[in-house]
Formats: C-alpha cells, sequence, structure tokens
C-alpha cells in the first residue's frame, strides 16, 4: 500500500471556531495525510488561511504562486472594527471628513469600501496614516502619512493623537470600555445587519490559499480541501447549534445563529462562490478603488477550477 | 524541587470555560495539572488538549460534577469539598422537548402526559422540574416519567417513574418523534430538534425571551457543574482549593476574552460580542461570578428544589459544601 502525500496545513489563526475542528484532530483531509504545522509564512506550509487583502496585493503585482479555494474561515463585518475618540466629536461616517484616521490590513479595505461607497465620505478631506509598508496616496488628492513602526494605536487614539483607528483587531480600551474611546457605531449590529440588506456583503477577512506547486503535484489537492473545509465547518455549527454547546459563556448562541440566519440566509457562511458573488465583486471593486490592486482583478482567476464548481456549499 | 500533581477529570474539557486549562493557557499555581478525563470521550480532540490514555486510571483528585448528582451524595453523607467555581451554567427551559403532536402548548399541559428523563438525579432535569413546578405551578405527579433507571433515586412522594429498556439519545429521539414519548427532558438538545424536524419542538418556541423573563422574575440562572476535590487530597494539600479557584476564575476570563478580546473565536457569529454586551446589561457585569455571594440565591434555589423533588431526604446547606478559604477568598 503506497502511503498518503502528507499535506502541511498552517492556520494565521489556529484557535477560532471555523479552524479549530483541523486544529484539534476531528476533521481530516481525504486521500493525504494531513500535518498541523504552525504558519511562518506561504512557503512553510502547503495552504494556509490567507489575508484576502495580501491575495489582492500579490495578484496585482503578478507575484502570486497560488491558488485560493471557496473557503471564507473568517469573516467579520468591519464597521465595528471603527474605533473614535470619544472627544473628537465624530458621531456619524461623514464627521470623519476633516479628521486623523489610522487604517490598515484586510479589515481597513471593507471598512473603507463601506465608508466611501455606502456612506459616501470624501476620502480627500480625510487625513490617513498608514504603516510604513502600506502608506501610498491611493487616489488624487488622497494625503497618506506613516505612523512610527513601533507605534501604539491604542494609545495614539486615548491621548489623541489620531481620531480614529481602524484595524483588524479590538482594541483593548474598546474592550474594558475605556469612555475615551468608543466604536463610530455604538449599535453596530443593527447598522451591519443594515448594511448587509441594502448591499449583500458580508466581508471576507481570509481564503483559504494553496501553493501552485503542491497543486500541480496534486491536482485532486483543492477539492478534497474544500471539502475538508466545508465539514470543518459544519462541525463549527453544531458546537453552537448542536447537542453539546461549546461557548457556554454566550447562554443564548444557538437562539442568536437562528437570529443570524433569518437576517442573513440559511447558507450565510456559505463554502463557494456562487453565494458570494457580492462581496467577492465587492472586494475586487474595494482594492482598485484603494489602490491595492493597479486595475480591477476578476475574482474568479484566483480559484482552483475545479474547486470553485464543486456543488454545494 | 517537583510540584505535587493534581489530577482533574473534566466532563467536558472542550467547553469555553474548561478549555483555556486543557490547552495550557492556565495554570494551577503550585501544581502540575493531570487531565484525566478518559480518552474515549473525546475521540481525537484528545490528542490536542493532551490527554492520554494511561491518565484516567485511579481516582481523580478534583472533578466538575453535576450539582443535582452532587446535593444527592451530600445527602447520603459523601465527603468532599467545592469551590464555588460552576464552569457550566444553562437555562434548562430549552431543554424541554415535546411532540408537536401532543398538544402542549404551555407547561401545564405536561400535566397527564409521558416525559422521558435521563434520570431524576440529572441536574438539567432538577432545574427543569424547578422552574416547572416553582414558576409555572405544574403538579409533578400529574406526569407520568419514563427513565432507564426509575429506582436509582430517591424522589418525592407521588411520583412516578416508569422503566424505559434503553434510554440513550437516539432512542429518547425516536421516542419523541413517533409520539410514544409526549415530551423529553435532557441535558444536550436532541437531534432532530437540531435538524429542525416538524415533528418535535421545543415547550417554549422563543425559549430565550422566556428564558430571560424567568432569569428577571426569579433570579435563577441554574448552575449545572460545579468543581469538587475529593477530602484526602485537600487535607494534605490544604491550598489548593484557591489555587484552583483562582485559576478557574483566570480561565473564565479567558473564555469571555475569546468572545469580546481583541480577537474573537466565534466567528460564525458575526454579532457575538454584541449579544454577550445584551446579556452583561440583562443579568449583570459579572453574570459568570465563581464565588458564594453573588450566587447564593441561585444555590439556595438548588437545595430546595433537590428537596422539593425529593432528590434529598434532608434541606441540605449549601454554605457547608465550601472549602471555607476558597468561599471567603474576594472576587468574582
Amino acid at each position: 500500500m503506497v502511503a498518503d502525500p502528507v499535506f502541511r496545513l498552517g492556520f494565521r489563526e489556529p484557535d477560532i471556531d471555523t479552524n479549530l475542528p483541523f486544529s484539534d484532530g476531528t476533521v481530516k483531509i481525504e486521500g493525504f495525510e494531513l500535518q498541523i504545522v504552525p504558519f511562518k509564512g506561504p512557503d512553510s506550509v502547503d495552504a494556509w488561511d490567507g489575508s484576502f487583502g495580501g491575495l489582492m496585493q500579490s495578484k496585482g503585482k503578478g507575484e502570486h504562486p497560488w491558488v485560493s479555494i471557496p473557503a471564507y474561515p473568517n469573516r467579520k463585518f468591519r464597521t465595528q472594527y471603527i474605533f473614535v475618540n470619544t472627544a473628537s466629536g465624530i458621531e456619524s461616517p461623514k464627521d470623519l471628513e476633516g479628521k486623523r484616521v489610522f487604517v490598515g490590513g484586510t479589515a481597513g479595505i471593507w471598512a473603507r469600501g463601506a465608508l466611501f461607497n455606502y456612506y459616501e465620505v470624501d476620502f480627500t478631506r480625510i487625513h490617513w496614516f498608514m504603516a510604513g509598508s502600506e502608506v501610498k496616496p491611493w487616489a488624487p488628492g488622497i494625503k497618506v502619512d506613516p505612523v512610527p513602526r513601533d507605534a501604539n494605536l491604542d494609545e495614539m487614539l486615548l491621548n489623541g493623537d489620531v481620531d480614529c483607528v481602524i484595524e483588524p483587531n479590538v482594541l483593548p480600551s474598546i474592550t474594558r470600555k475605556d469612555p475615551r474611546v468608543r466604536r463610530l457605531f455604538q449599535d453596530y449590529k443593527t447598522e451591519e445587519q443594515k448594511y448587509f440588506k441594502a448591499t449583500g456583503i458580508f466581508p471576507i477577512s481570509h481564503v483559504m490559499t494553496l501553493n501552485q506547486g503542491f497543486v500541480e503535484r496534486y491536482p485532486h489537492a483543492p477539492v478534497a480541501l474544500l471539502k475538508a473545509c466545508r465539514e470543518a465547518r459544519d462541525v463549527a455549527f453544531d458546537r453552537i447549534q448542536g447537542s453539546g454547546p461549546y461557548y457556554l459563556t454566550l447562554t443564548w448562541a444557538s437562539a442568536a445563529m437562528d437570529e443570524v440566519r433569518r437576517v442573513m440566509g440559511e447558507n450565510y457562511f456559505a463554502y463557494n462562490i456562487g453565494d458570494n458573488v457580492k462581496p467577492l465583486e465587492a472586494m475586487m471593486q474595494f482594492a482598485q478603488q484603494f489602490g491595492v490592486t493597479p486595475r480591477r482583478l476578476d475574482y474568479m482567476s484566483f480559484f482552483d477550477t475545479e474547486a470553485a464548481a464543486l456543488p454545494g456549499a | 524541587m517537583a510540584q505535587p500533581t493534581l489530577r482533574f477529570n473534566f466532563r467536558e474539557p472542550e467547553v469555553d470555560t474548561n478549555r483555556p486549562f486543557t490547552d495550557g493557557t492556565v495554570k494551577v499555581e503550585g501544581f502540575d495539572l493531570q487531565v484525566t478525563t478518559r480518552v474515549e470521550r473525546l475521540g481525537p480532540t484528545a490528542q490536542y488538549v493532551g490527554i492520554s490514555a494511561d491518565a484516567a486510571e485511579g481516582e481523580p483528585d478534583a472533578r466538575d460534577v453535576g450539582f443535582a448528582e452532587l446535593l444527592e451524595r451530600k445527602d447520603k453523607g459523601d465527603r468532599f469539598v467545592c469551590i464555588p467555581a460552576f464552569p457550566n451554567r444553562k437555562f434548562r427551559h430549552s431543554y424541554i422537548f415535546v411532540n408537536s403532536q401532543a398538544g402542549i402548548d404551555s407547561p401545564k399541559d405536561l400535566e397527564g402526559k409521558r416525559v422521558a428523563i435521563s434520570g431524576w438525579a440529572n441536574t438539567a432535569g432538577l432545574w427543569a422540574r424547578g422552574a416547572l413546578q416553582d414558576y409555572y405551578g405544574v403538579d409533578l405527579t400529574r406526569i407520568t416519567w419514563f427513565a432507564a433507571r426509575p429506582n436509582a433515586s430517591r424522589v418525592a412522594e407521588g411520583i412516578k417513574i416508569e422503566r424505559l429498556e434503553k434510554a440513550g439519545m437516539a432512542v429518547l429521539d425516536d421516542l419523541l418523534v413517533s409520539g410514544e414519548m409526549d415530551g423529553v427532558i435532557i441535558p444536550d438538545t436532541l437531534p432532530s430538534i437540531t435538524k429542525r424536524d416538524p415533528r418535535v419542538r421545543r415547550l417554549f418556541s422563543d425559549c430565550k425571551t422566556e428564558e430571560q423573563t424567568y432569569f428577571q422574575e426569579s433570579g435563577i440562572f441554574p448552575i449545572s457543574h460545579i468543581v469538587t476535590l475529593t477530602q484526602d487530597f485537600v487535607d494534605q494539600y490544604p491550598e489548593a482549593p484557591v489555587a484552583l479557584l483562582n485559576a478557574y476564575r483566570q480561565a473564565r476570563h479567558v473564555a469571555l476574552d475569546r468572545i469580546e478580546g481583541a480577537d474573537p473565536c466565534v466567528v460564525t457569529l458575526p454579532w457575538a460580542s454584541a449579544l454577550m454586551a445584551e446579556q452583561r446589561e440583562l443579568m449583570g457585569e459579572m453574570y459568570w461570578a465563581y464565588n458564594v455571594e453573588t450566587n447564593r440565591h441561585v444555590l439556595d434555589a438548588a437545595t430546595r428544589f433537590a428537596h422539593q423533588q425529593g432528590l434529598t431526604a434532608n434541606r441540605l446547606d449549601y454554605a457547608s459544601f465550601f472549602d471555607p478559604a476558597a468561599a471567603a477568598l474576594p472576587g468574582a
């Protein structure tokens, strides 16, 4: 008997509910011997949960020896990640005009997409700050300055050095409810549900991605991985709504999941192309608008053809 | 010098409140924690949480036990020591399942019906029956109860339990779906409920509202599991209860942080942190307190229900369960 080939899977986020069933050994990949390894960049693994913004950037540059599958283990509405200084007088998105705003990461692309296209904020009237590596005036009239490499964004917002921070993690001062800062949208749940109903966009943060060389050696790997990701996603849902829930401190998690289904549809966490055309299109549009890619890309060009055509969700 | 080993049997090593122990995030100061949960219970996850097959041999020094089971054993005079750490709490209204054709629209309609349970000493059942009797005014003697081991526990006068040949979850699910049972009250959600089979439903279709109202009116947030240590271990290491309670508080903090902290773990629920904020608003900032003070009313209700339902011959005094130093530890 020939041993199954090794499949090295690494995660940026091994502990989130959608990835945990791989990390804890519950889900395997058919036809492969799965090894969960620490993620230390794309070369350290055969597949990983790639940041969508990073993938856009590399694809735009044409330095992209990778192929993705339509599995999105991390999705988050990003309007809840717009944090403002309470004293800055920012009550609504338009109030960001004339202010100093830090923005970064994939989260920053989705948040800017909403601010620009949905809330119609004039970006030329904002003084932007970004991490040094990202600094780039993405359109005529855009003013961007770098923040120091060791900048503490939480401190900067608390001190009023910037008026607003948009980034992928919840700032510590927000979690501990420091009165000097707050979210732009205090009732972000209502706001994000409204945004979803109006636009159909449920932002995709991470896309499962394989190394091109690995796919050339094992052409069936993308489909096998997609099936395993769907299974892991089902396990994650079952750990909230099934017979023995995991997240006990959220007493009404199961009822909340029913509510999400009512608002966003039965298949709101679909791992396919068909149910995700709007967010995929939106990322192509936003990435071009904010200079992440030099032109508008075709989202189909990211995906393995067979995995993209796999029926189901 | 090597630290003494603390052998802990977690009933549910994977739930958010226990996982920080099994995944190595939280340590018990002064002790080496060894997890003795049986490997078979966990499947592949055992390896992930670092559980080995031989660890389960012998008696553990500490474990999380069902509250009703604890009351039953205390009533019989068993010696073991509790700390006020409650890693599993659930409202049990959501675990009362009925056949859709049984004509059960309100709690009182359960009277005259056939209801299967895991056993009289199951904690979910204790809390569900407590709510039915105490809050909804249901006469528990007018229900015909079914369980696999009808004589395993004491029951109150007039309570009638018939014998079921088999009582695994799949069997109970079939009995309810087919209408052989009108109701089922067990600690886990039935598969047919999860897949929304129209032949069955929850007694309370809007459980969340019902449970929130119940909490507001009764002040009861049911405790399913309590952490206990053997008397021998505490005699040998009197500092163990406080060390374990401190660790439990830290693990609870980690669990909450994994939902509303910098990098949330429950991605499939887009508004999990808003949900948690809503729960704090309703039930208080520290709704998951690991102390005696905040939980007096609930501890008292458990001893009252156990006595009312005949599970214990005496009305027990919960204060006597706890290690005095752990019970007096400030904070939550």
